[in-house]
């Protein structure tokens, strides 16, 4: 069965849409991560941890009085949609599957007995889309973890479009929650750096249209990428620390190549979780070269939680929208703030420059607390004709 | 949509209030009893079930850590060590452990009490202490997420990302010293709590403990307030195993009662034929409990003798909304 579902039913990204700190919109986002630009800033916090830095979500002057995180989900589904040449309303859309990604969603509506994916929920309402909806919700897994649900739906539930949307903006609750675990950087984000000392929070919402291959050629839509495979793992081990042993993110990203039939060697490019913590990095670090061997050391790898801060829910689609835009330009965006790289890695990082690179296939790692770990690998999609 | 899923049930874990295990669980819905009774499940006692390696702060934990170990044990996957990489987990709830939260908000915050908001930390806590590393996957997608993760836990068995899935729905609705706003919607239903999970694997494969059946197939159609997407969905889970409706031998109704579309349900299958002796409710013997209702609704299908001859399989559905697309499971029950 799995191989006759696999074989015939392919899934490729059609249509993409954000919110992160370094603006609203695709075009934005992009040319100021590539443009080694950093949305950190100094956030309006009441206790704030060192200079309180993250990357909040520019101010909306034409929404002001509507809630961030509907005005933000409502504009990247908004992007997402025309980029894939749909409109909120039409048949195609209001029939398809959704598939939400968060870690926190609106947590205190939740605690007072509302739906934990309420804000999403809110907004597909309002513009009629009333298909099948999934949640997933595995900490700062959440968002690769969803685009791996939405596929399994496509292959194994015939569903021929399904809207991703990984979510999360920050709010008292996560950034002093966060902050007392000691998670959070007193000035910046510096993965795979010697010197780094944490993470920053960062907000946003990256939405990406997932279709079945031939029900989006025979429509005529774009196609970005093809989702070869993914995988999904736990570490059974602790709530903060991952496995020293890397076992559970080896996991992840070994049922994400053999999905994809590939082996590591075909990875062209990481776009890593990287949050900038001592011991993500240096376990993230440990568990590619277990998968990779020798070819560890030749991937080109990055982080972009250096420019966008740590999204938590959103961080999985936001960097898949990355990993996807570095296949279609063949460049590689940089990891920011990095003075003294941590050569115990031994990783080839592409540190504060970009770097051109020619990537057939990519692989993305989203990691959470409580030991989630989710991993997947896109293809460029193959050119016919001239 | 129909589609063969050919998965094994091997294990199942519930707990009640009619009490831990399955088989409380099934004298009550077999004598249907009143609505009156407690809907909390009081002095359970997880250490009795489990060593814990971070304590565990809510009920909502507490009900999966207890379902979980019943189920290894029943499925003979209890033993520590060996590969436990190639065995998942996917949990769904509801209302997950919101107590946690709204005590967090109220009082100075702590990291442990941080981590335990998170809407995942009772699927971590199963992992941690049952060392569950495989494929693994956290659902909240309102009533409908039980019968959700019983398909996604087939997906992962079916796209080989793991050989073992533990599935389940848990949730606590029923009000005790903290009442959820929930409790006081206007429903005919109190709202109850429990967990019910199921060991699966994929057909075929050795079974180490016991075999309860198999959840043969699923067929889904959309609904828009008309009756024949559910007639639909149920042909389609029949269609896939060469049956018709004439061939299912009993029907769970695991509907939410809240969904608008519940009557039109419960016509339709007057309206073809299956007739309500073949009907198990479990609605009025447990309450509304969520994420649980669909798990737990599956087992009591996987179980039940329906009116079919012992010498053969029954054909028991067990039907769910998902918005206003109506999604059946086929089960073959050999018991």
């Amino acid at each position: 069965m799995e191989n006759t579902v696999t074989r015939m039913r392919k899934v490729v990204i059609t249509g993409i849409g954000l919110c992160s700190g370094l603006g609203i919109g695709v075009d934005v986002f992009w040319k100021r991560l590539v443009g080694a630009e950093s949305a950190l800033r100094a956030m309006n916090l009441s206790r704030p941890v060192g200079r309180g830095l993250g990357a909040p979500l520019p101010s909306n002057e034409e929404l002001p009085a509507m809630p961030k995180l509907l005005w933000s989900i409502d504009l990247a589904l908004h992007e997402a949609l025309i980029d894939a040449h749909l409109q909120p309303g039409d048949r195609l859309a209001s029939a398809a599957a959704v598939v939400g990604g968060s870690n926190f969603s609106d947590n205190l509506c939740w605690a007072k007995g509302g739906d934990f994916f309420e804000p999403l929920r809110r907004i597909l309402e309002e513009h009629d889309l009333n298909g099948p909806f999934w949640g997933l919700s595995t900490a700062c897994a959440s968002g690769v973890g969803a685009i791996g649900l939405a596929c399994d739906l496509i292959k194994f539930e015939e569903e021929p479009l399904v809207l991703v949307c990984g979510y999360d903006i920050i709010d008292e609750h996560n950034y002093r929650g966060l902050a007392s675990l000691r998670a959070l950087s007193p000035d910046l984000i510096r993965p795979f750096d010697k010197e780094r000392d944490g993470t920053l929070l960062g907000e946003g919402v990256g939405l990406l249209v997932l279709e079945e291959m031939g029900h989006a050629s025979a429509r005529g839509a774009n196609i970005y990428a093809e989702v070869l495979g993914y995988g999904i793992s736990n570490d059974g081990y602790h709530f903060t620390a991952p496995d020293p042993s890397g076992i559970g993110m080896r996991v992840a990203m070994q049922q994400a190549l053999a999905e994809a039939r590939v082996c590591p060697a075909d990875i062209d490019h990481l776009n890593a979780h990287g949050t900038g913590t001592l011991h993500n990095d240096r376990i993230e670090a440990k568990a590619i070269h277990a998968v990779f061997g020798e070819h560890a050391r030749f991937v080109p790898i990055t982080s972009n939680k250096s420019a966008i801060g740590h999204c938590m829910g959103a961080s999985g689609t936001l960097e898949t929208i990355a990993a996807i835009l570095s296949l279609r330009d063949q460049i590689v965006p940089p990891i920011l703030n990095v003075e003294t790289p941590d050569l115990d890695c031994g990783l080839d990082c592409v540190f504060n420059v970009p770097r051109l690179a020619v990537m057939e296939k990519v692989m993305c790692n989203s990691y959470g607390l409580w030991g989630c770990n989710a991993s997947m690998v896109l293809a460029r999609p193959k050119r016919t004709g001239s | 949509m129909k589609k063969a899923l050919g998965i094994d049930v091997v294990g199942m874990g519930a707990v009640t209030a009619c009490g831990v295990g399955l088989q409380p669980l099934c004298a009550a819905v077999g004598k249907t009893q009143t609505q009156s009774r407690s809907r909390n499940i009081e002095n359970l006692d997880v250490e009795r079930y489990v060593t814990l390696r971070t304590k565990c702060l809510d009920k909502t934990s507490a009900l999966s850590l207890v379902a979980t170990s019943m189920v290894l044990d029943e499925a003979g996957w209890k033993t520590r060590g060996g590969d436990r990489t190639r065995i998942g987990l996917v949990l769904a709830t509801m209302s997950g452990n919101t107590s946690v939260v709204r005590a967090y908000h109220r009082e100075e915050p702590s990291p442990l009490r941080f981590l335990h908001t998170f809407t995942n930390a009772p699927a971590g806590l199963i992992c941690q202490a049952f060392e569950l590393r495989g494929a693994h996957a956290n659902l909240c997608s309102g009533p409908s997420s039980g019968l959700q993760a019983i398909r996604y836990a087939c997906h992962l068995l079916n796209s080989h990302k793991a050989d073992q899935m533990i599935c389940g729905g848990v949730d606590r609705l029923a009000p005790d010293e903290d009442p959820l706003p929930l409790f006081y919607r206007n429903d005919a239903l109190p709202y109850g709590e429990g967990a019910g999970f199921l060991g699966l694997q994929r057909a075929g494969e050795p079974i180490q403990g016991k075999y309860h059946g198999a959840i043969a197939s699923m067929g889904s159609a959309p609904v828009n307030g008309e009756a024949r997407g559910f007639e639909e969905a149920m042909r389609y889970a029949l269609e896939v195993k060469d049956q018709a409706i004439g061939g299912v031998d009993a029907i769970v109704l695991a509907t939410h009662t809240m969904h608008p579309d519940a009557d039109t349900e419960r016509n339709t299958l007057l309206r073809i034929g299956i007739a309500q002796e073949k009907w198990l409710e479990i609605h009025e013997v447990i309450g509304n409990v969520g994420a649980a209702q669909a798990v737990l609704a599956t087992m009591i299908g996987l179980v039940s003798r329906g009116n079919a001859p012992d010498e053969r399989p029954r054909n028991v559905l067990v039907n769910t909304m998902e918005n206003n697309r109506c999604v059946s499971i086929l089960l073959r029950s050999v018991q």
